[in-house]
C-alpha cells in the first residue's frame, strides 16, 4: 500500500494528504496526457519519466498543477535534477511528486530538489521515519527549498569555531 | 587548515547518527539489503574478501597530529593496528566490524572527520596538490577552493545519485601534481589580467577505458566556480548512461558527445544557473583564505649542508631524494615514504601513525599531507632539523630513500583484499622491492614510477605508471599485462600495453629486461619516460619478450 504525503514548509513537517483530493485523479504517461482536452488535463496527474527532457517537452504540458516524476528505481538519481530545473529554470511553483521508487531515506535530497509530495510505503516503519524530511539542521548549498539562515556556507562568519581537529 | 565551525561539526555528528539508524535498521532486518548497500556505501563502507572495509576521507590529503592520532586510536581499538593510505589521499580499514562502524564514525567525528561519500555513485572526496602552500612553483594556494567544493559536494541533494562514481581534482601550480587530467573534473588555478580564475578540465579518468581530459573552459571566473560545476554534474547527471555501469562514466559522455558539444550543453546549463546563490562571495573567499593561513615562519636562511656532515650514506640519499626544496628560505618539505620492503605500499602501522603525529608537532607544524604516490608529508620542516628527522624515521623504519624511485611502487590493495581484483598486487610490489634493493643501483635507475593495480578498476593507477602493471584472469590463473611509458606528471600519457600477460614468475625478470632496456638506450641525465618517449615502444617490447620478433 502506497500513501501520500508532502511537506508543510513552515514547520518542515510532512503531512498526510490522502485520500488525494480528486477521486478520479490518475497518473498518466507523458503520451497519454498529450492526447486529453485541456478540461480532461485538469483532472489528470502526468506522470514523466527519468529520460524525458523536461525542456522540451514544459510547454507541452502547460504548466499543470502537478507534475509526477517516477523514480524507476531508488538509484537513478535524474528526476532530482528534474526538479531543481522545474523550480529554478521555469519557476514552475505547482506540486512536485516524487512516485515509484520513493525511500524514506531520501526524502529531505528530494524535498531540497522542489519535490513536495510524495508517494511513499504506508507501513508503521515509513510513518516513523517521515521526520527524515529535515533531518540535517544545516547544509552547505543553496537550493531551493532551503531557508537562507541554514545555508552553513553563508553562515560561516557568525558561527563559532569548534576547537582541534 | 580548515578548522569547524558549529555548523560544520553539526552537520558531520547529524550524518553519523543518521548512519547508525540506517546501520541499525539493516542488522534489525528492516532495510532491504540492497539498499543498505548504496546508503552504506555513501559512507565509506564496502563488504569486502574478509570483512568490511571503512574508507575515511583526508580532504585534500590534509591531515593534523590529532587527527592521525585518532587514526592510530582507531585502527588498535577497531581493526588489527594498522591502516592503509590510498591513491586518492584517503585511509583504508581492513577489519572493522559492521556494527561498530557508527562507533568509528563518532570517534572521527570527533576530531573534524568522516566518512561521507567516500565511496558510492556521488561525488567523491576532493584531492588536490599535496604540496599545496608550500610548493615554490605555486599561483595561489589550492586548498581554500578544494574546501569550498568539499563543502558544496558534502551531501548534495542533486549529486547523491549519479549515474558513476564522480572525482575532483584542483591544482594550484602549472606543475601538475594532482593529476587533474585523468579526473572526472580537474581543475587548474590560473590567472588572467591580473583575475584568478579556473581552467576547467572535464571526462578524464583511468578504469577500463582511459582517457584524458577535455579542456571545456579556459578561463572559469572564480566567484562562479560552484555554479559552473553544478551545470557540469547537472549534465552529467541527466545524460550519462545508466545502462552499462562501465560506460557510465563522464568520460564515456564527453566522448560520446564530443568535448565542443559537451562544453556547450554545460554552457547552456550555467545561463540559468550564473549568478544564483550559490555564486561565491569575496567575503566568503577571504574567509576560506584565511582558513589556511601561513604557518609563522622564522626569519631563516637557507643551511649548507655538505656530505662531510653526514656520515652515514643512508641519509645523503634520504636528503637527495626524500627532501624537496620549500618557498621560504631555512624550510624544507620531507616526504616520508610508507614503501618499505615487507609492508604493502601506503600501509602504516598504528606506532607510525603516533611516531609521525609527534615529528610532525615537533618538527613541523603540526600537520601532516598523504600524497597520490601513498606517502605522507611533513611540509615545514626547518633545514636545521633534517638530520635529527632523518635519525628518527629511521628508526621507526620510515626513512627509506626510494621517492620518486623504481623502489617507490604505487598499489591497491589487490586480490589479498579486495573483492574485485583479478590478482593479487601486494606480492609483486614486495618482489619489486626485493629485486631493487641495492641503492647504488636504484639510484642509477633514477625516476621510475611503477604503478599495480589488480583490476581494471585501476585504482593503483598503471595507466599513468612509467611502467604500469595490470592483474588479469587466465582460465583462474593470475596474469601480469605489462604497459610502459605512462605519466601522471605534467605531459599526462597513458602507457601503452607491451604484449602478452606474464605470469607471476616472470614479472620482475620482465621489468629487468625493461630496466636494462632504458640503461642501454638512455642519453646522459634522461629519465625514463624521457627515454620512452624519444625511442618509443618498439625497443622496449623486443626486450620484454626476447626471442620473439615482437
Amino acid at each position: 500500500m502506497k500513501k501520500l504525503i508532502a511537506v508543510d514548509p513552515s514547520t518542515y513537517s510532512a503531512i498526510d494528504i490522502n485520500p488525494r483530493k480528486q477521486p478520479n485523479e490518475r497518473l498518466l504517461a507523458l503520451a497519454d496526457y498529450l492526447k486529453l482536452s485541456t478540461l480532461d488535463r485538469a483532472r489528470q496527474v502526468v506522470l514523466l519519466e527519468p529520460d524525458e527532457d523536461i525542456d522540451a517537452v514544459f510547454e507541452a504540458i502547460g504548466e499543470p498543477p502537478i507534475i509526477a516524476l517516477n523514480f524507476p528505481n531508488f538509484f537513478d538519481g535524474r528526476p532530482f535534477s528534474t526538479a531543481s530545473i522545474l523550480r529554478q529554470r521555469y519557476a514552475y511553483e505547482g506540486d512536485i511528486r516524487a512516485v515509484g521508487a520513493v525511500r524514506v531515506d531520501q526524502l529531505e535530497q528530494m524535498y531540497r530538489c522542489g519535490f513536495s509530495s510524495f508517494e511513499i510505503d504506508d507501513d508503521p516503519l515509513s510513518n516513523t521515519l517521515v521526520s527524515a524530511v529535515q533531518f540535517f539542521s544545516y547544509h552547505y548549498q543553496s537550493m531551493i527549498s532551503d531557508s537562507a539562515d541554514r545555508h552553513a556556507c553563508n553562515s560561516h562568519n557568525t558561527a563559532k569555531p569548534v576547537p582541534g581537529p | 587548515m580548515y578548522q569547524y565551525d558549529q555548523f560544520d561539526q553539526t552537520l558531520i555528528e547529524e550524518r553519523t547518527r543518521q548512519f547508525r539508524n540506517q546501520t541499525q535498521r539493516f542488522l534489525e532486518g528492516k532495510l532491504a539489503s540492497e539498499e543498505f548497500q548504496q546508503l552504506r556505501l555513501r559512507n565509506g563502507l564496502y563488504v569486502q574478501k574478509l570483512a568490511p572495509m571503512l574508507r575515511v576521507a583526508i580532504p585534500y590529503g590534509m591531515l593534523s597530529s590529532n587527527q592521525l592520532r585518532k587514526l592510530a586510536h582507531i585502527s588498535r581499538k577497531y581493526d588489527k593496528g594498522y591502516g592503509h593510505f590510498t591513491t586518492r589521499q584517503n585511509i583504508q580499514f581492513n577489519w572493522p566490524k559492521l556494527e561498530q562502524v557508527p562507533d568509528i564514525l563518532e570517534q572521527l567525528a570527533s576530531v573534524q572527520m568522516h566518512a561521507i561519500q567516500t565511496s558510492g555513485s556521488c561525488i567523491r572526496n576532493i584531492t588536490a596538490d599535496p604540496l599545496a602552500g608550500v610548493a615554490n612553483d605555486e599561483l595561489e594556494d589550492p586548498r581554500p577552493w578544494a574546501e569550498i567544493i568539499r563543502q558544496w559536494s558534502t551531501l548534495h541533494p542533486e549529486f547523491n545519485w549519479l549515474p558513476r562514481k564522480f572525482k575532483i581534482a584542483l591544482s594550484g601550480s602549472d606543475h601538475d601534481r594532482a593529476a587533474i587530467k585523468v579526473h572526472d573534473i580537474g581543475l587548474r588555478l590560473v590567472r588572467q589580467q591580473h583575475r584568478t580564475g579556473f581552467e576547467v578540465w572535464a571526462g578524464g579518468g583511468l578504469g577500463r577505458t582511459p582517457i584524458i581530459a577535455s579542456k571545456i573552459k579556459p578561463f572559469l571566473e572564480k566567484e562562479h566556480l560552484l555554479t559552473y560545476l553544478t551545470a557540469i554534474l547537472r549534465v552529467y547527471n541527466r545524460l550519462g548512461r545508466r545502462d552499462n555501469k562501465y560506460k557510465a562514466r563522464i568520460k564515456i559522455l564527453v566522448k560520446a558527445l564530443g568535448a565542443n558539444a559537451f562544453s556547450q550543453h554545460v554552457e547552456s546549463e550555467w545561463l540559468t544557473l550564473k549568478n544564483s546563490p550559490d555564486t561565491i562571495s569575496e567575503t566568503n573567499i577571504d574567509r576560506f583564505r584565511n582558513c589556511f593561513s601561513k604557518p609563522d615562519y622564522l626569519d631563516l636562511v637557507d643551511e649548507s649542508i655538505s656530505n662531510d656532515d653526514i656520515p652515514e650514506s643512508d641519509c645523503q640519499l634520504w636528503l637527495k631524494h626524500n627532501v624537496l626544496d620549500h618557498k621560504m628560505s631555512g624550510y624544507a618539505i620531507v616526504n616520508i615514504a610508507l614503501k618499505d620492503i615487507g609492508s604493502a605500499p601506503g600501509d602504516i602501522s598504528a606506532a607510525q601513525m603516533d611516531l609521525i603525529a609527534d615529528l610532525a608537532d615537533t618538527y613541523s607544524s603540526g600537520e601532516i599531507r598523504v600524497t597520490h604516490e601513498q606517502n605522507l608529508v611533513l611540509a615545514d620542516v626547518r633545514q636545521s632539523d633534517l638530520i635529527t628527522l632523518w635519525h628518527s624515521l629511521t628508526t621507526a623504519k620510515l626513512a627509506t630513500a626510494n621517492l620518486g624511485l623504481i623502489s617507490d611502487v604505487i598499489c591497491c590493495p589487490g586480490g589479498d583484499f579486495c573483492s574485485l581484483a583479478n590478482a593479487r598486487s601486494i606480492p609483486l610490489a614486495h618482489a619489486i622491492q626485493s629485486q631493487y634493493q641495492q641503492i647504488q643501483e636504484i639510484v642509477d635507475i633514477g625516476a621510475l614510477d611503477i604503478n599495480i593495480s589488480g583490476c581494471m578498476n585501476a585504482c593503483g593507477h598503471h595507466h599513468v605508471g612509467n611502467i604500469g602493471i595490470l592483474g588479469v584472469d587466465k582460465k583462474g590463473l593470475e596474469y601480469y599485462q605489462i604497459s610502459v611509458g605512462g605519466d601522471a606528471g605534467e605531459q599526462t600519457q597513458l602507457a601503452r600495453i607491451l604484449g602478452p600477460a606474464f605470469p607471476e614468475q616472470d614479472i620482475t625478470q620482465a621489468i629487468e629486461r625493461l630496466v636494462q632496456c632504458y640503461r642501454q638506450s638512455r642519453l646522459p641525465q634522461e629519465s625514463f619516460i624521457q627515454t620512452f618517449n624519444r625511442i618509443g615502444i618498439e625497443p622496449f617490447k623486443t626486450a620484454a619478450y626476447p626471442g620473439t620478433t615482437a
